[in-house]
């Protein structure tokens, strides 16, 4: 049986009366990457403190190597590599500084790749991070969680201030590595098209609820933008099983799950006449603006 | 070695690896205080010898005498300017220990790190409070023995009795820093402040000599109640309250 490193169970969040979500289950199991998607606001850093025990849930439990968020051993604190939104770091350190200091308490702490890749920024020794671009800091934090070797990384908005060329080298190396060295990855980025090279599976919330627990290679094969023409005149489409309908004069672009039969079923059943549907697979970024709305 | 905490206990932890954990702890204080610390030093150091001058002039130029009418007669005590330096200095480290660890909500790194969380709280703690120690006792030490060489040991007593509360209260001022910083809630920060200022006025209500003879004892133990209160602040942290 596959071991589940974060298992969450009827996790229900509320921030006074807003209600962040309800009942919200989910497992990671070991070896995989699942990426956090949703809106801002829907909760991604919420369900991040959670895991980590920064947030108490109202209701449900967070499990982490099967002890309980909030209350992990040492042992587990070990094994897990946090980075926390905006690459907070100990900013008054400079890079020696702070390998010194986490170095201390890992024993897999490897410090070569880190000072390999702080080569590459083109820093001085004695810099401080806080005098540091928002880019070479986010270095620097991803720098040490690569140092720490941990089993399970949470990397929240990991892509942050990073620059493209950058993203796309950490996106192929964090992919690469977490697939040799069996790493589990719980990841969440507002950069949805760097997701889609990284995670195997996704989790989409919405606000108060979550949208989407899947695969990232079944949603995309599944999910699809349907644009069609109607001759007929329409202001308002709620059809079951269409989403984020938009009708702009006689052209209709929607998505769904169903086939292209199932689609143009709905249509003729609701007594709208539509010419050739066009159905076109979508990549994540675009899958998941479909799924959640451009609003 | 894989795991230095097998089965998540404590009481597994390899002496070595806890000694070097406890030694990158307070590598990280020494970081944030530095300055701070050479900065009370000099300051501590320029502020005795301006009153063993100023003390050596007045013992040339107006006498023994003098100095004794002011000292029994108007029950004044010389050495009234150290005051507010313990105060000062306990503030002074608080903030440099612990803005820093709250700013950004970095408490969330300190937590996170493989250590009990009460270790890593004492530990932060129990740094800035040596700290303080270390530095109060040279200061008193100092003015104790520059004393000795004006006066007799009755007096030196009396000077120490005198300066005890307003060096408890420097690391009284210490602990409520600590816990007005760790506290999340800006409203409760501010509730939080006005208790310890309040508290710590009754450190500092007289310079009168030996005023604070009688309640010694009782300051002492106040002394240790904010480490208390830095406790709730963190599990209001990890709790996650907010305004």
């Amino acid at each position: 049986m596959t071991e589940n490193v974060i298992e969450c169970n009827g996790l229900t969040h509320y921030y006074g009366k807003r209600c962040i979500y309800e009942n919200l289950n989910f497992t990671v199991p070991k070896g995989r990457i699942l990426g956090l998607l949703g809106k801002n606001g829907t909760g991604k850093t919420t369900t991040i403190n959670l895991l980590n025990g920064y947030l108490q849930p109202v209701e449900g439990e967070c499990l982490m190597f099967g002890e309980k968020a909030g209350h992990l051993s040492p042992g587990v604190k070990q094994r897990i590599g946090l980075l926390i939104e905006g690459h907070v770091q100990y900013a008054f350190m400079n890079i020696e500084q702070i390998e010194r200091f986490y170095g201390a308490f890992f024993p897999n702490w490897q410090r070569e790749p880190y000072y390999e890749l702080m080569k590459k920024l083109a820093i001085a020794p004695r810099q401080k991070i806080s005098r540091m671009s928002c880019g070479q800091r986010s270095q620097v934090a991803l720098g040490l969680i690569l140092a720490q070797d941990p089993d399970l990384l949470i990397l929240d908005d990991f892509s942050m201030g990073l620059d493209p060329g950058y993203r796309r080298l950490f996106v192929d190396y964090l992919g690469e590595y977490a697939k040799a060295e069996e790493k589990t990855v719980f990841v969440t980025s507002h950069i949805i098209q760097d997701m889609e090279r990284l995670i195997d599976d996704c989790l989409i919330l919405d606000y108060g609820k979550i949208l989407l627990q899947d695969s990232t290679h079944s949603f995309l094969n599944s999910f699809r933008r349907f644009t069609f023409e109607t001759t007929k005149d329409i202001k308002n489409l709620d059809l079951p099983g269409l989403l984020n309908t938009e009708v702009t004069k006689n052209k209709i672009e929607t998505y769904s799950f169903m086939s292209p039969d199932q689609v143009r079923k709905e249509f003729i059943s609701a007594n709208i006449p539509v010419k050739e549907i066009k159905c076109e697979t979508l990549s994540l970024e675009e899958a998941f603006i479909g799924l959640t709305g451009k609003y | 070695m894989r795991n230095a905490f097998p089965g998540g206990s404590i009481h597994w932890i390899n002496r070595e690896i806890l000694r070097r954990m406890t030694k990158a702890l307070l590598y990280k204080e020494w970081l944030k205080t530095r300055w701070v610390i050479y900065a009370l030093l000099l300051t501590g150091i320029v502020l005795h010898a301006y009153l063993f001058i100023k003390l050596g002039r007045t013992f040339r130029f107006a006498g023994k005498e003098h100095l004794w009418d002011v000292i029994i007669n108007r029950n004044r005590f010389l050495f009234e300017p150290v005051q507010y330096f313990p105060l000062i200095a306990g503030l002074l480290v608080g903030l440099a220990q612990y803005v820093p660890e709250t700013y950004q909500k970095r408490l969330k790194l300190h937590l996170h790190l493989p250590l009990p969380e009460k270790r890593l709280t004492l530990a932060m703690n129990g740094a800035g409070i040596t700290i303080l120690i270390g530095l109060f006792s040279l200061f008193i030490g100092l003015l104790l023995t520059g004393i000795s060489v004006f006066f007799t040991s009755e007096f030196v007593t009396m000077a120490f009795i005198t300066i005890c509360p307003w060096y408890l209260g420097g690391l009284t001022i210490y602990g409520f820093t600590a816990w007005v910083c760790l506290e999340p809630s800006w409203k409760m920060r501010i509730a939080n402040t006005l208790i310890a200022i309040f508290f710590t006025y009754f450190f500092y209500m007289s310079a009168a000599p030996g005023s604070y003879e009688p309640t010694l004892a009782i300051y002492s133990v106040a002394t240790l109640l904010p480490i208390v209160f830095i406790f709730h602040s963190i599990n209001r942290f990890k709790s996650g309250k907010q305004d």
